[in-house]
């Protein structure tokens, strides 16, 4: 279900200083990054599918999706990308970034619900933070993670102590070496999906257009999480918005109902 | 409650409008989209992001951020894709039956005249010529800085269209008297103010934040400058005026109005709102019970309110 947008906007607008605690490779072209308040005081919450937007000082400031939270530290899965990106591999551990958010509007099941995830690449970014919720919410996930190369994998349960209950991951790779060969979502053709309460797919955009055009038709409970240029986060600035939609992504996403985002999708090259 | 929309209504610059509020340029304001969304808020006219002749691009992020004191500090880049933009915003807004305001930029008079043509050639209700950008070189305040310069750009726009032309001017020491040049060139209307050029330094990173190191500082801390400014130039020439600057509340509205503004734009409250269309209908109802106190039947007549004897 969609949550609430929080009450509470002008503070997690500004950037508030963190100290990196850990930025590590942790797969081809993958990093781990983990941050922690430099402010005793600071005190928030993410939701599964919130992201922030994380300033790199004098390069950028790039949307990230929350991965896991601990207290006061904020785990991210990013991949290269650019000079932001970069840059922000080179961030040594003790340095301080600014981060801006949470922003959007977080994502997660009813109590008790079963639902099937379906991730492309680094599409799997914000799953640890729903399996995490998914267990105090009692509700099931059934994972499917899909990647070019298998050398793009990593241990989620590992890295983010994850208790084998309440999830289950089907790994798919283009190479062929993994539980599934070729794409993630060719490997979901054969699941009955009429079994879970709502689907939900995460990825490139060609990726979810494919999805959409599948799934988003009959079905209701068939969600997106978008990834678009988010510039400025806070619904000013006008960059992410939703083609034929009075939506803007950084505000009202980044999960839309594949009905809301139709348009947008159509523009991707599938 | 329900709203007396009689008492509400005003105009601007010969503008009918039903209500004093609209949004402030730079929120949203340059696809079909924004407007649809902008005017889903209930505003009671639109004002478009400013809008240069062709495409430009903003600068890198961070554009905006927030700050501890309750203002935004921003310096997009007057990105906008250029006055191809301005038939469809037209188009939105007339299905919608809202009056479009287009913002208009520009590094010299011939781009001023040539988005203002584009945007009378498409039936937009007004122009807002933007004198007053604090951040983009070349653009706004290094123009509108100037009285002179404000009278030659307003001159060359007036001259060659019929919509009403606004001038929206900046702080700056001349304000007052860019605020009589503007009029005499040929302004319906005035816009104060803009932005407040400013920046803001990363204390940990000690780094500036924005990626332009300078940006324009809007919401409450530039609210009382804003209403100095409108005070000012309404007692020395009695013109019709927006007042821009720092408007979350009915009160900062209604100290515009005393001030003698005839309508109010809101910008960072309107961007910052969890519920934009709650904002703006509180706004108007605390309006409306104002008016009432002071035994007011229309928004006229509270007009410059707090200049009289």
């Amino acid at each position: 279900m969609l949550l609430e947008k929080d009450e509470n906007k002008i503070p997690r607008f500004s950037f508030r200083p963190f100290k990196i605690i850990e930025n590590i490779q942790i797969a081809s072209n993958t990093f781990l990054l983990v941050v922690e308040s430099a402010n005793s005081l600071d005190h928030f919450s993410a939701k599964p599918f919130n992201f922030f937007n994380i300033w790199v000082p004098r390069v950028d400031e790039i949307p990230l999706s929350i991965a896991y939270q601990n207290g006061k530290r904020l785990f991210f899965l990013y991949k290269l990308r650019g000079l932001g990106t970069k840059t922000l591999a080179q961030q040594k551990v003790g340095s301080f970034i600014g981060i801006k958010g949470p922003l959007g509007r977080g994502f997660e099941p009813k109590r008790s619900e079963k639902w099937l995830i379906v991730a492309g690449g680094i599409g799997i970014a914000p799953i640890p933070m729903l399996i995490k919720r998914a267990l105090e919410l009692d509700a099931k996930l059934d994972i499917f993670w899909g990647v070019r190369v298998s050398t793009e994998f990593f241990d989620i349960a590992k890295i983010f102590g994850l208790p084998n209950e309440a999830w289950s991951i089907v790994r798919v790779s283009e190479d062929c070496m993994a539980d599934f060969c070729g794409l993630v979502i060719d490997a979901i053709r054969s699941v009955n999906v009429d079994k879970y309460d709502g689907i939900i797919a995460i990825g490139p955009q060609e990726m979810l257009k494919t999805f959409c055009k599948q799934y988003g038709e009959s079905r209701e409970n068939t969600y997106v999480s978008l990834e678009t240029i988010v510039k400025c986060g806070m619904g000013i600035c006008g960059s992410c918005y939703i083609r034929e939609s009075e939506k803007l992504l950084c505000v009202d996403g980044p999960v839309f109902r594949c009905s809301e985002v139709a348009k947008q999708l159509e523009g991707a090259s599938a | 409650m329900a709203l007396n929309r009689l008492a509400l209504m005003t105009s601007l610059a010969g503008i009918e409008l039903r209500h004093p509020l609209m949004n402030a340029s730079g929120f949203l304001g340059y696809t079909r989209e924004h407007v649809h969304r902008l005017a889903s808020y209930g505003l009671s006219a639109i004002v478009t992001k400013t809008i240069t002749p062709y495409a430009k691009e903003g600068y890198e992020p961070p554009i905006i951020v927030a700050l501890r004191n309750g203002g935004l500090l921003n310096a997009v880049g007057l990105e906008n894709p250029g006055k191809k933009c301005i038939a469809e915003l037209v188009e939105e807004a007339r299905k919608i039956n809202v009056p479009l305001i287009i913002s208009v930029g520009g590094r010299n008079e011939e781009e001023f005249v040539e988005v203002a043509i584009e945007a009378e050639e498409n039936s937009a209700t007004a122009i807002e010529l933007n004198l007053s950008c604090p951040h983009t070189k070349g653009y706004g305040l290094e123009i509108g800085s100037d009285p002179n310069n404000v009278f030659s750009v307003v001159k060359a726009v007036a001259s060659v269209t019929r919509i009403p032309v606004i001038a929206k001017l900046g702080l700056s020491d001349r304000v007052v008297e860019s605020a009589g040049k503007a009029l005499e060139a040929g302004a319906k209307g005035l816009t104060l103010i803009n932005t407040v050029k400013a920046m803001a330094i990363d204390v940990h990173t000690l780094k500036p934040i924005l990626t332009n190191i300078f940006g324009g500082l809007s919401g409450p801390p530039i609210h009382p400058i804003a209403v100095r400014v409108v005070y000012e130039v309404f007692k020395e020439y009695r013109s019709e005026i927006i007042g821009c600057g720092g408007v979350s509340s009915w009160i900062d509205a209604a100290e515009f109005i005393a001030a003698g503004a005839k309508a109010v734009q809101v910008g960072t409250a309107l961007a910052l709102a969890n519920n934009p269309q709650d904002l703006v209908s509180n706004i108007l109802q605390g309006l409306q019970h104002w008016l009432e106190l002071h035994g007011y039947k229309v928004v006229e007549e509270a007009v410059g309110s707090a200049h009289r004897v």
